[in-house]
C-alpha cells in the first residue's frame, strides 16, 4: 500500500506559508501557543483556504456522535482537542501525529468549520511526529461538520 | 474516569500541555536543553468499559525526533478505590521514563523529512484578499 503522508504535510506546510503564516517550533508548550499564536477561527479558516480541520476519533469515541449521547459528546467538545488541517490514513495518522495506542487505529473522523470557532491555537509542529496541528480550546457543536452518513450519526467519517 | 490528577511529573520538567488528542486524553511534561527537548506523556485511550494508560518518552530538536513507549497498563475505565496500585506503577513508571529521557541525545534523533517551505505570496493568495481581523 502506498502513503503519501509527506506529500499532505509538506503541501500544507506550503500553504500555510504562501498565507505567510508562521508554525511554531515542536517544542512550544500550550501556555506559549495560546499566547503568541492565538486567532479567530474566521483567521484561520482563511490561512487555510476555506478547508476544514480533521479531529481523528478511535472506535469507542464514535459511540459518542450517536443519538442520545450528547451528554458524552458534549464533554468532549469542551475540552482542548488536538487537531489538524492534513489528511492521513488511519496508520500515517499514529505515525505523523504522535499518537498513543498506536494499535488503536484512528479508523474515523470530524470535519470542524475553522470559521465556527471562537479562537484556535496554531499552527504547530507536532513534538516527536512531523505533522502539522492546531489546538482548539472549545468545540462549538455547530463547527461539526455533517456529512449525513446516517440520521444517528452524522459527523463522524470513516476514513479510507 | 480514571484520573491522572495524583501523578506527579518527572522533577525539572515542566507542564507542556495537556488535552484530547486524536482520541487519547495526554498530559505532556518537558525539559529544554538548548534545542533539544525532552518529553514524557502520559496518555489514557478509553475503550467501551476499559482503558489503555502509557508512559511515552521522547526527544525532538525540530529537524529530527525520537519516541519510545516506557509502560503499557490495561485498566477499567472508572475511579474505583482499588486503582490506588495502578496509579503507583504509573508514577514508578513516570520516574522510568525521566531517567530514559535523561539518557537521550542528538544522536538517538531520526532525521524528519524535511523540506523547504515558501514565505512568499503568490498573486492567487492576493485574490483572495488578506487575512480577516
Amino acid at each position: 500500500m502506498g502513503t503519501c503522508s509527506r506529500l499532505a504535510t509538506m503541501l500544507d506546510a506550503d500553504m500555510l506559508g504562501r498565507h505567510g503564516t508562521p508554525i511554531a517550533p515542536p517544542g512550544t508548550p500550550d501556555v506559549d501557543l495560546q499566547r503568541n499564536y492565538s486567532k479567530t477561527g474566521n483567521r484561520v479558516s482563511w490561512e487555510l483556504g476555506g478547508r476544514y480541520l480533521v479531529r481523528y476519533l478511535t472506535v469507542s469515541q464514535v459511540t459518542y456522535f450517536a443519538k442520545g449521547n450528547e451528554t458524552k459528546r458534549d464533554e468532549l467538545l469542551k475540552k482542548e482537542n488536538y487537531v489538524t488541517p492534513t489528511p492521513y490514513s488511519p496508520e500515517e495518522a499514529v505515525a505523523w501525529l504522535a499518537l498513543p495506542s498506536p494499535h488503536e487505529l484512528r479508523y474515523y473522523a470530524l470535519f470542524l468549520k475553522p470559521e465556527i470557532i471562537p479562537e484556535i491555537w496554531g499552527p504547530r509542529w507536532v513534538r516527536m511526529g512531523g505533522g502539522i496541528e492546531y489546538i482548539v480550546p472549545q468545540i462549538p457543536p455547530d463547527a461539526m461538520v455533517d456529512i449525513g452518513t446516517s440520521p444517528g450519526t452524522r459527523w463522524p467519517l470513516l476514513v479510507t | 474516569m480514571l484520573a491522572f490528577d495524583k501523578i506527579k511529573g518527572p522533577q525539572k520538567y515542566e507542564d507542556f500541555g495537556q488535552g484530547e488528542r486524536h482520541g487519547s486524553y495526554e498530559w505532556t511534561w518537558w525539559k529544554k536543553d538548548g534545542g533539544f527537548a525532552r518529553f514524557v506523556t502520559v496518555s489514557r485511550t478509553s475503550q467501551s468499559s476499559s482503558c489503555q494508560v502509557e508512559v511515552w518518552i521522547g526527544a525532538d530538536d525540530g529537524r529530527g525526533f525520537v519516541r519510545h513507549l516506557v509502560a503499557h497498563f490495561d485498566a477499567v475505565d472508572t475511579e474505583r478505590p482499588d486503582e490506588e496500585p495502578l496509579k503507583s506503577q504509573l508514577q514508578q513508571a513516570v520516574y522510568e521514563g525521566e531517567e530514559r529521557a535523561a539518557k537521550l541525545t542528538p544522536a538517538d534523533l531520526t532525521p524528519k523529512q524535511v523540506f523547504t517551505v515558501t514565505t512568499e505570496k503568490p498573486s492567487r493568495i492576493k485574490a483572495i484578499g488578506g487575512p480577516p481581523t
